[in-house]
């Protein structure tokens, strides 16, 4: 029987949400005399609560334990800069120092961070494989993991898992002492769990040059964090912005050739 | 235990070689003499003997062709390049234009909101070409087109197969017009894009839902050798001039006439009125 012909998917007459209502002015329905976010008065939370609890709200629907709070902000301090040397801040340093307009700074350091390389991307893809994994014997799994895997024969960077891996052909010290930090910090609660599997998986990658890369100490913290992955994979952009701005901001007072420019001969024209 | 161990790993020597050098795959810069592409010389070889398009296309895929496929490419290009602001991509050119943006931020925005998994000419070319060439595989074993058409999930009473689905209109008006002029440019239907008529034809005799510009884009190229990452690369801006378009509108008019939206315009459903304990 031929079924019935169905041209036009069906559009809602309205956008929806969950997260912001705004109550009109009776005398201009275009402007918001109250604002609730999840349900809260803004002007509340502006008096009662600080910017970490409410940006968990925002991304959660939920307020944070004190826990959840110490938690993120710890994170948040340490993804706050990734350097001068990480491909995001580079980006948007190399746009500083050649006078791009300023508003476009961050965009074009959050584009780089994007990518599925130590970007946004694997943190989604890092917190999918914690939560797919976070019940079993980090320690068995790990050797599981290696056995069947082989180092890849490309040279460069093998990333075992999603947010771990080498870095520079080597263990990076940075985010495994971030990872000891963040569980130590609460150690004698259940907040960091995620963090603590992974510093136990990580301890048998050790013999073989890897460990904890960056996204993956964002993702396990957000799954500690109860944030969903694509959530986290967006947060991780957000909390990397300062140091994007602050770097590619110095750069733009300077003049052009404040940053090195590769010469002819240094430019190598492969077939 | 594994069979890893420290011996097969790189040191930080590897990285070493490319420190402050570039190696180019692709050509360069000779200050003061010359541009090269590929081997080309952009001044003296290409430059006034090819087309833009080629050029898009030898710098995405390193292949240089006949003008004549550039000038389908360059159709497929204005066949994304709708002045029209309902459009998603299109949409958000608009609301720049309606917030004071610059044309390039307003450009490069949409184009990024274009990289979608259900519209827009560049992320979508992966899994068009990949079902085109799933397609034509099962074809070669003989599968029937509706068994072809049933691997396909199905959503609103519709099967979602890559090419064939549009979100707002099940007629694609622009592929008549790209049979016509590949038609008039002399270029041969060839398998992928045979297939893709016959598939187009059970959809539309089915679900009154034939073919869109996406299953004509990767069933032509795939006949052109090439793959949906390539496809991707070379479609990448593909709506930069609607976008453009809709920001220019909007960019000369009172800020915020752009579908501006009450408070009750928007639907809230989520927690009731509560105060913090």
């Amino acid at each position: 029987m031929k079924k019935t012909i169905k041209t036009k998917l069906s559009f809602s007459k309205k956008t929806k949400t969950k997260i912001w209502y705004e109550e009109p002015c009776h005398n201009n329905p275009y402007l918001a005399k109250k604002c609730r976010l999840y349900g809260y008065e803004l002007t509340e939370l502006i008096e009662k609560k600080s910017y970490i609890d409410v940006l968990y709200l925002l991304f959660s629907g939920k307020l944070p334990t004190k826990n959840q709070a110490i938690l993120l902000e710890k994170l948040m301090i340490s993804c706050m800069n990734l350097g001068p040397r990480h491909p995001a801040n580079r980006a948007a340093m190399t746009a500083g120092i050649c006078k791009t307009r300023t508003v476009h700074l961050l965009p074009i350091g959050l584009m780089t961070l994007g990518g599925e390389h130590l970007g946004a991307v694997t943190v989604e893809q890092s917190m999918q494989f914690l939560n797919n994994h976070c019940s079993d014997d980090p320690e068995i799994l790990a050797d599981r993991i290696l056995s069947k895997s082989s180092h890849p024969t490309i040279k460069g960077d093998w990333h075992i898992a999603p947010g771990f891996g080498s870095r520079f052909s080597g263990i990076d010290p940075l985010p495994n002492t971030i990872a000891l930090h963040l569980s130590n910090i609460l150690n004698d609660t259940k907040c960091a769990q995620t963090i603590k599997w992974g510093n136990q998986f990580v301890n048998i990658l050790q013999s073989h040059q890897l460990g904890w890369l960056m996204p993956g100490i964002a993702a396990a913290t957000f799954v500690d964090l109860d944030i969903a992955p694509r959530e986290g994979s967006a947060l991780f952009q957000l909390i990397c912005s300062p140091g994007i701005l602050a770097h590619a901001l110095e750069q733009s007072h300077k003049p052009v050739t404040d940053m090195p420019f590769v010469e002819d001969e240094n430019y190598v024209i492969t077939q | 235990m594994s069979s890893h161990n420290n011996s097969s790993h790189d040191t930080f020597e590897y990285w070493e070689q490319y420190r402050k050098k570039i190696f180019s795959s692709k050509g360069g810069w000779k200050a003061g003499q010359d541009v090269y592409c590929h081997g080309h010389s952009i001044m003296h070889e290409l430059l006034g003997n090819i087309t833009y398009m080629q050029m898009i296309i030898l710098n995405a895929t390193g292949r240089l062709v006949k003008k004549i496929l550039a000038d389908m490419f360059d159709a497929l290009f204005i066949c994304l390049s709708w002045p029209d602001s309902r459009i998603w991509c299109n949409q958000i050119g608009a609301l720049c234009g309606s917030n004071k943006t610059e044309v390039v931020a307003a450009t490069v925005s949409g184009i990024l909101a274009a990289d979608s998994r259900i519209y827009g000419g560049s992320q979508t070319c992966i899994q068009g070409m990949q079902t085109i060439k799933n397609a034509l595989t099962s074809y070669k074993k003989n599968l029937s087109i509706a068994d072809i058409v049933k691997k396909h999930p199905v959503k609103q009473d519709r099967p979602m197969v890559f090419g064939y689905v549009r979100p707002v209109n099940g007629k694609d008006e622009r592929i008549a017009p790209m049979l016509k002029l590949q038609k008039k440019l002399g270029i041969e239907i060839q398998e992928h894009l045979s297939l893709a008529t016959k598939i187009s034809d059970y959809l539309t005799e089915h679900y009154g839902e034939g073919m869109n510009i996406l299953g004509y884009a990767c069933a032509f190229s795939a006949d052109h050798g090439f793959s949906g990452e390539e496809l991707y690369r070379i479609r990448a801006t593909s709506v930069l001039s609607g976008v453009t378009a809709c920001f220019v509108d909007t960019a000369n008019k009172t800020p915020e006439t752009f579908l501006p939206l009450r408070c009750d315009d928007i639907s809230y459903e989520g927690i009731k009125k509560r105060s913090l304990t």
